[in-house]
């Protein structure tokens, strides 16, 4: 049995350790992807915990059928997003505390950069590769929404990483848009 | 080039994969296209190992939670006893 097994099967029997213990396994995944969707740390940090605090009252109906990291970054991006519902506010990204050295970091910050209902599509669906199905469930609209934005989303991070724009500081533009309001018969002109 | 990147993540019906993979073996500009969006996806995908540490550390906040209600629990015993004390010996002082 592998020790995830074990950690889960001592958690379900109220084992506060074997939870800090598993916890702390996925806290930065956790926190990560919050981060990705929410754009600012703060906010990330009361997702993480909302998290686990679901973990831990909510972990007897966890039945393995998918793995815990699956269902943690279901219910992350599930309580992440209804955040961002309930907040609807302009975000600013927040300046990073390194520069951008490499690789994984430019595309972190254009990411980051894009607007609020974009950069949901791209951590949702090429970060996390949530299946589209799912995607258009979470975000409360039609998959041919989904396509129809997740292909705008994406053409735009290109531009960014092409045009050699790497986020940071600036203000992430067109945030207050519902992802309701994108129509997905709405042709693109390029 | 529109369906290029859906057809990279394999978001496709049957029949457009099969348009657009065969239009990509007589088209130079397309086949290059895919491969910038191929190597695009895979930096995205790699993202996810890619974590960040939060600052306050959440897990031992759920035990914080418990352990900030402390002091409160002391501090608020201990004011008790005190005014228990204080009034027992006023009411001592004012016998004598």
């Amino acid at each position: 049995m592998k020790v995830e097994h074990v950690l889960i099967e001592k958690v379900k029997r109220g084992d506060p350790k074997a939870f800090q213990e598993l916890f702390s396994r996925f806290e930065r995944d956790i926190y990560t992807l919050a981060y990705r969707l929410l754009g600012n740390r703060e906010d990330a940090e009361d997702v993480t915990q909302e998290v686990a605090w679901i973990l831990w009252s909510k972990i007897k109906s966890f039945r393995n059928e998918s793995s815990l990291s699956t269902w943690l970054y279901r219910v992350t991006a599930n309580t992440a997003l209804q955040v961002l519902r309930k907040k609807r506010k302009i975000i600013y990204v927040e300046p990073s505390a390194h520069k951008a050295e490499d690789m994984h970091l430019m595309l972190e910050m254009a990411v980051m950069d894009l607007p609020e209902n974009q950069r949901a599509l791209i951590v949702l669906r090429d970060i996390y590769n949530f299946p589209i199905k799912e995607i258009a469930k979470m975000l409360d609209i039609s998959e041919e929404n989904v396509r129809v934005q997740l292909h705008r989303a994406r053409k735009a991070l290109r531009k960014k990483l092409e045009g050699g724009e790497n986020g940071g500081v600036q203000r992430s533009n067109g945030t207050n848009t519902s992802l309701r309001e994108g129509r997905a018969d709405e042709k693109s002109n390029d | 080039m529109e369906l290029i990147p859906a057809y990279v993540k394999g978001e496709l019906t049957k029949n457009q994969m099969t348009e657009v993979s065969s239009h990509l073996q007589s088209c130079n500009s397309c086949y290059e296209e895919m491969e910038k969006w191929e190597e695009l996806f895979a930096e995205l995908r790699s993202l996810v190992n890619y974590t960040h540490k939060p600052e306050k550390k959440v897990a031992q906040l759920t035990k914080g939670k418990v352990s900030s209600l402390t002091p409160w629990i002391v501090g608020g015993v201990g004011l008790g006893v005190g005014v228990l004390l204080a009034a027992g010996g006023a009411l001592l002082w004012r016998k004598k």
